[in-house]
């Protein structure tokens, strides 16, 4: 019976060290990272996976070639939050728009500390700054693009474009591209229609029909609009249009010309423009499960009269995800988020499509900005 | 050896007014003459150095035992885990309803299986819980929850969810949409027996579940008596849940009725260091205090058993079980959106029902089962739209039907020797829509399974089984599923056994995979498993220490894993695309003895687990090569102390796991981390005696130690919380 009782005691004692706890102080007793960067950079939003609050900032210093991967959580201690979809830099600030987490985080560009939040959206997109006083923020879900005072970082207002239709073609806002006094701003989901709001009333004052889900807009220097329509997909009820490429002219708001992809399974997006702003960029693939010849990066001068057939950079195995024009080099940023679930690889050409350099940024890199 | 089991066995005989036979230093099957079922009617024999062995039946569900004339069936004892009879016995603190059935010894046992029980005793502290929180502290199971009454999925073994079968008194109750099962929705008091079969043991209960199954058994006895037993739990974050059972009838006819209805707001407050407003003064972060905002959930039920015994051979049963859940799905962490943005909420309303007929000859066994579930599940997603009112952004409906029959023949040419042969037919008729998108789809799927099974008992130290499966889903021919296995006593005693099996199985995609829209991949692969263990169990008979100890190791490699994998734009679609080698071990080890009037239960599991992707580096990259699923922790495990003296009980329970990798490359930074886990609970327990009934009274804690963790990434946790649990029998 003693060595019983022996036995039980050191089974206890074996239990008691196991229990020992959990250190949740140490995601955030770390030493900070101290940087100071007044160079130029590339910046590499990770949207992260969706539900997993895993969204993450990639630093890149083309002139060091220096990396730095969850520049954010390790500058501040704090996670950026869930989906990260997109970031803009105004002045010494950047704001990085946190899609399924509501909010846009405020980040010094120099030292990258956090410095403060807007809060209080439904589904925010991108963010388009009119003034240093207003700001549009596009949202999925919402019917209604916010009004924000980036000085006071407060929601000031809503711009209604609720068409209450019950459940395809609702409105919903994507990107922004400022035109005047007028914003356009793509209905992408399950939609086909380019909004259009003047900034002066806050108001939706008209729209342009262009195909199916309008995902990327870019303007090019005769201030024509591009809209890249992926048409959906097959099997939907909503119905699908063969993917598309559409110019609109922004001032009588007319479609000037249609062209169509010539394979039902393509899903053409992220349409881009280099800096001379004559040159149009586009990743061509498909929605996962289907594979298309010749998917990768299609380069097009805003003169063709057709869709080019060969791309600029064949996709090869990978996927690539995500598409950014360095507007002051020209050079290409391309995004692989290989399986999705580890970190993904950026690899990035000069403008004349010769790889230059390739590094490993977080976890689905889905947009770049470029200070 | 066996003197106290011979005692036991003559007492179950000797309840059943039965003569058994023993052959000589053996235990031996317990029979009857009459042909009826075979079944204790007094719950108290004192079993107290048994081992029950026939873990035979794959159904644990209701226990005959056959009547065979004068054939003595000679059966060797296999010490395995204790079924809950044995405990059930221990147990001073058994309220005046038996908490459970006795599992009449019977017939040979499959050869190389293996079956990890829930002790009766777990079964009766942990009775007003999910079978997720059983599960993850008391099985080597591991388990996924999002939190507190929320998706909480099991994995064995290194592989996925999707990869473990439950089983409710012999009908699968996955979804055949996921093909999954969400384990929080399923009370542990709606049950009386859980087993678990790991691995290549799965094989017996069905083809398809590569990581293992778990059966949940609703059991009858024939007791004429009237029970009442009323549990009801009171706890932090304004949960009450309660439970009613009422049994009665006679020596031909039963009935049991189950009902309960949960509901918690789980509104636990938290200091949430995943967001942070700057102090203006000192630039410091102040953390905000919330609350755990729409999480609350709601279950509810209503069990029915009925079973007649009839023309001596026939024993006919009936189950149905109903129930609601709606519950909230809480926002992450990380949120800091307009507090009344979206809300999103799901309810499911399912009716399941089984119907089974027995035939019981003199050697053989007929059976015919049929089993409908029907399931309603609806998911929305609403946004509060302008500051007027909530549209939904996502309002999918999905409605399940599947029907499940079965004709079943187990033949016993001679004592050594088990025949079986089984046909099933299984329909599964899914339409899912999403009345947004409009996305949907509307499929149906036949499935036809073939089985034929031979048991054999070479020695009294060896035996062997083969099993063989065929199916066909729709006009799809799955190859043959082969499973071979074999005990073998080491020695005279048989306290020392090895058992060994191997086997290939093949998983079927599930409608989801084939046809999700957007993204369902129709020309998807069945997933196909290679597998095969080896373990060693020592159970000796030393006289007043009970205990039990095991070591399996076990190999399984799989091919043409099914992964969904998103897209640009959001749409996820799944392939064939991983190829995981998954081995390791699992040790066990319980140990019961008595002080005076102090009983002891110590028990502890462990596992090792190596999960890893050996897919193909062009699509995984070279980083991802190598490495561990994500979230199959490599160590897990789990103890349990138990004391009881004098009506009190004390029970401590820790459930423990190494860190879980959310990324493919196992590359998680600090921000990601889900470090090591490890969680405490202590359980405290009196018993009332009446002179009609008892009551008992037992206090939960909960994160004992009050610690702030995550288990899943955005995730919220409890801190420090209590529940009273006060069961009242008659």
């Amino acid at each position: 019976m003693r060595k019983l009782k022996i036995h039980i005691l050191l089974m206890l004692a074996f239990m008691v060290t196991l229990s020992s706890c959990m250190n949740d102080d140490a995601l955030r007793d770390f030493h900070r990272l101290v940087v100071r960067h007044d160079e130029k950079a590339v910046f590499v939003v990770n949207e992260g996976n969706f539900m997993y609050g895993n969204a993450s900032l990639t630093f890149y210093d083309p002139h060091s070639e220096e990396v730095l991967n969850d520049i954010f959580y390790n500058t501040n201690a704090l996670p950026l939050g869930d989906v990260a979809c997109s970031m803009q830099i105004r002045d010494s600030l950047a704001y990085i728009v946190i899609n399924n987490s509501g909010k846009i985080y405020i980040m010094n560009m120099n030292n990258f500390r956090y410095v403060g939040k807007i809060t209080g959206f439904t589904s925010p997109r991108h963010i388009l700054f009119l003034s240093k006083t207003k700001a549009y923020v596009s949202d999925l879900y919402a019917r209604a693009i916010s009004i924000v005072n980036p000085e006071t970082r407060q929601i000031t207002g809503k711009i209604d474009i609720d068409n209450h239709s019950p459940n395809f073609n609702r409105h919903s806002s994507e990107q922004m591209i400022r035109f005047g006094n007028f914003i356009f701003t793509n209905s992408w989901s399950y939609d086909n229609k380019v909004l259009i709001i003047d900034s002066r009333t806050d108001r939706l004052v008209d729209s342009i029909t262009v195909t199916k889900q309008p995902n990327s807009m870019v303007l090019d220097k005769n201030g024509k609009l591009w809209v890249m329509s992926d048409g959906g997909f097959q099997g939907s009820l909503y119905g699908q249009e063969m993917a598309a490429l559409t110019r609109i002219d922004p001032i009588s708001r007319k479609v000037e010309q249609v062209y169509p992809f010539a394979d039902s399974l393509a899903s053409p997006n992220s349409l881009a423009i280099n800096p001379g702003h004559d040159s149009l960029y586009f990743l061509y693939n498909s929605w996962a499960g289907s594979k298309i010849s010749d998917a990768g990066l299609y380069k097009m001068a805003i003169t063709d009269i057709q869709l080019p057939v060969e791309p600029l950079i064949k996709q090869n195995n990978r996927l690539f995800y995500a598409l950014g024009i360095d507007s002051s080099s020209g050079n290409i940023y391309l995004s692989d988020a290989k399986d999705f679930v580890q970190g993904g690889e950026v690899l990035f050409y000069s403008p004349g499509a010769v790889l230059i350099d390739h590094f490993k940024a977080g976890i689905i890199p889905t947009a770049f900005c470029f200070k | 050896m066996a003197n106290s089991q011979i005692d036991i066995k003559y007492q179950m005989c000797r309840h059943s007014q039965n003569r058994g036979k023993w052959l000589a230093g053996r235990l031996l099957h317990c029979f009857r003459n009459d042909g009826c079922l075979h079944y204790s009617e007094n719950p108290r024999i004192s079993m107290s150095k048994t081992h029950v062995l026939n873990l035979f039946s794959r159904k644990l569900e209701f226990i005959w035992s056959l009547s065979f004339g004068n054939w003595n069936f000679r059966l060797i004892l296999f010490l395995v885990l204790l079924s809950p009879l044995t405990f059930a016995q221990m147990l001073p603190d058994t309220l005046a309803i038996p908490e459970v059935e006795i599992h009449s010894a019977k017939k040979l046992k499959t050869a190389g299986l293996q079956t990890e029980q829930i002790d009766s005793l777990v079964m009766m502290r942990e009775a007003d819980v999910s079978l997720s929180d059983l599960l993850s502290a008391h099985s080597t199971v591991f388990i996924k929850s999002e939190g507190r009454g929320a998706l909480a999925t099991a994995s064995f073994r290194g592989t996925d969810a999707s990869h473990t079968a439950v089983y409710w008194n012999g009908i699968s109750l996955a979804s055949p949409m996921l093909g999954q099962v969400d384990f929080s929705q399923i009370p542990v008091y709606l049950m009386d027996g859980i087993s678990l079969h790991p691995g290549t043991s799965s094989l017996v209960d069905g083809s398809g579940s590569l990581g293992g199954s778990i059966l949940l058994n609703t059991h009858l006895n024939w007791k004429k008596q009237l029970g009442i037993k009323v549990m009801s739990a009171y706890g932090s974050y304004q949960t009450f849940n309660h439970y009613l059972k009422i049994s009665a009838g006679t020596a031909h006819f039963q009935f049991s009725t189950r009902a309960y209805v949960n509901r918690s707001e789980n509104n636990f407050p938290f200091y949430n260091k995943n967001i942070a407003d700057i102090d203006p003064v000192t630039g410091a972060y102040i953390y905000p205090r919330q609350l755990n905002k729409y999480a609350d959930y709601q279950l509810s039920g209503i069990m029915q058993s009925l079973a007649f015994r009839f023309q001596k051979h026939y024993l006919l049963q009936l189950h149905y079980w109903f129930q609601y859940s709606s519950r909230s799905l809480p926002r992450l962490n990380t949120y800091e959106g307009d507090d009344y943005a979206n809300r999103t909420r799901q309810h499911s309303l399912t009716h399941r029902a089984v119907l089974r007929l027995s035939r019981f000859g003199a050697k053989s066994r007929l059976e015919w089962k049929a089993g409908l579930v029907a399931g309603n599940m609806d998911y929305r997603v609403q946004n509060l739209i302008l500051g007027k009112d909530y549209y939904n952004a996502v309002n999918a409906a999905s409605k399940t039907l599947s029907s499940y029959n079965k004709l079943s023949y187990e033949y016993h040419p001679g004592e050594h020797t088990l025949l079986k042969a089984a046909y099933d037919f299984n329909f599964y008729h899914v339409n899912t829509l999403d009345s947004v998108t409009q996305n949907g789809y509307d499929r149906f799927r036949r499935n036809h399974r073939l089985l034929a099974s031979w048991q054999q008992q070479f020695s009294p130290r060896f035996s062997t089984s083969v099993i063989l499966r065929k199916e066909w889903v729709n006009q799809f021919s799955i190859p043959f599923i082969p499973y071979l296995g074999f005990d073998w006593g080491l020695d005279k005693k048989n306290q020392w056994l090895l058992h060994g099996n191997m086997a290939r199985n093949y998983h079927y995609p599930d409608l989801n995979d084939l046809y999700w829209q957007p993204g369902g991949n129709p020309d998807l692969e069945p997933e196909e498993g290679l597998a095969s263990e080896l373990g060693i169990r020592f159970s000796p008979n030393w006289k007043k220490i009970d205990f039990q100890t095991g070591l399996t190791a076990f190999y399984q490699d799989i091919r043409n894993w099914i992964l969904w994998m998103p897209s640009p734009m959001g749409y996820w679609s799944p392939e064939n695309i991983r190829h995981v080698m998954a081995r390791g071990f699992e040790a066990t080890a319980r140990l019961h003895f008595q002080i005076k009037n102090i009983s002891v239960l110590l028990k502890a599991g462990y596992t090792f687990t190596k999960s890893q992707n050996y897919g193909s580096a062009d699509k995984w990259g070279v980083d991802a090569i190598g490495k561990q699923i994500p979230y199959v922790p490599v160590h897990s495990a789990n103890f349990m102390a138990d004391i009881r003296w004098k009506g009190f009980s004390l029970s401590w329970v820790n459930d423990d796991y190494s860190e879980r990798f959310t990324t493919s490359t196992n590359e998680n930074s600090l921000r990601d981390r889900l470090y090591p886990y490890f969680m405490n609970q202590l359980y405290v327990g009196k018993k009332f005696k009446f002179r009609q009934g008892g009551l008992r009274a037992q206090l939960k804690i909960y994160n004992l130690f009050n610690e702030d963790y995550r288990s899943v990434l955005g995730r919220p946790m409890p801190g420090r919380n209590y529940l009273l649990v006060l069961t009242f029998a008659l």
